[in-house]
């Protein structure tokens, strides 16, 4: 019996290292069925009471002495994977927010379900709290209260209409902290979004915006090391491209592509402009102008005719070369009647230098 | 509406279209040479500097801090950490950590030296590491998993 003791004891000192099978948790935690028949398995952290998962804590949990989330140097090889997050990664996350809790009295973590196809072998829930890998975040120990980040997915199956989604919230019993406040600028933090959970970086989504939960209450801030180069021969990689272009890349194709469309548009529009002017001019000379009598000289005939047939005021009696009427404008005196009508721009006038002069 | 109009109507459109995109296109070209550390130095506060690094202060909260620069500046990697947010761009990283009792700490620095000096929190997840979490990312922007 002694012996047996003895081994429960050995087993709950590895539970409260948070590296105990399931199997023997059944002894001293709760084990909770989910959805889909996988277990999370609930161990109270030293010093505390129970948590029951899906409850307030508050309304479960036998206040214990407050301590501080500090937990002991988790083996991470020992921890098992979760929905999302590797095993080793979940202890180094629990580490992290275990030291945050230790600063800030505020306890932090994860609870994540699954459901759906493609799991892949994985968990289809699990949680991970400053009081270590499965473990709710526990109000009893945290004299400031808790944040934790609820995440839903659900993954439809590669031939279904419906499409894969994600829900999450921050449930917060922080004072003046309310839960959407804390979602809130846990966004603006880390850039969070459904399609972030949904991506193929989703592990690294949930163990951000889990990280940065204690930095909703002030965080600790990291200090800066005090060497100058990298250790082991560690390095940067993957150098990103062009900020200007992350930045400012699609605005500036698409002020690209209306410059274009615009460009093209006005061309036509010009097109247009001038052949309403030439429309016009066509027009104008079929019209009887007074004081100008037919005569044979057919508009498309080229040069002037012979004689003394061109009206004085046909450039104007002041007129230079650069005054002439353009054939375009209705006030405009219309054009002499041998002037010929280039394709395109209004005629030219200068007409009087080289015509002989008139006797 | 006559064909004059239509013509005119087509002029000035297109014409104007063209006109607000030139002026967009120069707008966002003028944005070229001050890169993020021109904009975190317009927005907020010298402090001075710190081993090469260039810092600043701000009395914003962190959350707000790092959504004005993200939005001026989108950065191509970013880590959170209960210690502060770090954003990688393509020749500096930015730490933007809280600052006790209130405000926040903002630190601009070269990449490689940032690296060296972040290396607890960021190794791994920027670059190589030796220890436990370059299994995690692998390193560097877009890697992912």
């Amino acid at each position: 019996m002694s012996a047996r003791r003895g081994v429960a004891t050995l087993v709950g000192a590895l539970l409260a290292l948070g590296v105990a099978a399931p199997a023997a948790v059944a002894q001293d935690g709760t084990t909770t069925t989910l959805p889909g028949g996988s277990t999370i398995v609930d161990v109270p952290a030293p010093g505390t009471g129970s948590d029951v998962v899906g409850q307030d804590p508050s309304a479960t949990t036998t206040p214990g002495t407050p301590t501080t989330g500090t937990i002991p140097e988790i083996p991470a090889s020992s921890v098992p994977g979760g929905a999302l997050i590797d095993g080793p990664d979940r202890a180094e996350l629990a580490q992290s927010l275990a030291e945050a809790t230790t600063e800030t009295g505020v306890c932090f973590g994860y609870e994540i379900v699954v459901s759906g196809s493609g799991l892949g072998g994985r968990p289809n829930a699990d949680r991970v709290s400053s009081g270590g890998p499965d473990r709710t975040p526990s109000v009893g120990s945290c004299s400031r209260g808790s944040l934790t980040l609820d995440v839903s997915l659900n993954y439809t199956c590669s031939s279904c209409e419906s499409e894969d989604s994600a829900r999450y919230t921050v449930r917060s019993t922080v004072p003046g902290l309310s839960g959407s406040e804390a979602k809130r600028r846990l966004e603006r933090l880390t850039g969070l979004d459904e399609k972030a959970l949904l991506g193929d970086d989703d592990d690294l989504a949930l163990r951000n915006a889990t990280a940065a939960l204690p930095l909703l209450v002030g965080g600790d801030p990291a200090t800066p090391e005090a060497q100058a180069t990298v250790p082991n021969g560690d390095r940067l990689t993957d150098k990103p491209g062009s900020d200007w272009l992350r930045a400012n890349g699609l605005d500036a194709l698409f002020a690209i592509v209306v410059l274009i469309v615009g460009s093209i548009v006005a061309a036509f529009g010009w097109r247009a402009v001038r052949a309403e002017r030439r429309r016009e001019a066509r027009r104008a000379p079929r019209r009887p102008s007074p004081g100008t009598g037919p005569s044979g000289a057919s508009p498309s005939s080229g040069g002037p005719p012979d004689g003394p047939t061109r009206p004085d005021d046909a450039t104007g009696a002041t007129g230079s070369p650069g005054d002439a009427p353009s054939a375009g404008d209705a006030t405009a005196p219309a054009p002499s009647r041998w002037a010929p009508l280039p394709p395109a721009d209004p005629p030219p006038a200068p007409h009087r230098d080289e015509d002989p002069p008139t006797p | 509406m006559s064909s004059r109009c239509k013509a005119w109507t087509l002029l000035l459109g297109g014409g104007f279209m063209a006109l607000a995109a030139l002026l967009a296109v120069v707008a966002a070209f003028g944005s070229v040479g001050g890169g993020v550390e021109g904009h975190v130095k317009a927005e907020y506060r010298a402090s001075g500097t710190q081993n090469g690094a260039r810092t600043f202060t701000s009395d914003k909260r962190v959350d707000e801090v790092v959504d004005d620069i993200t939005d001026a500046w989108k950065p191509a990697d970013r880590l959170a950490d209960p210690g502060g947010v770090f954003l990688r761009y393509s020749d500096v990283i930015v730490a933007v950590r809280p600052r006790k009792p209130s405000g926040t700490d903002i630190t601009v620095d070269d990449a490689d030296r940032a690296y060296a000096r972040w290396y607890p929190v960021v190794g791994g997840w920027f670059g190589t590491y030796s220890g436990r979490a370059e299994g995690f990312r692998g390193g560097g922007p877009g890697s992912g998993k």
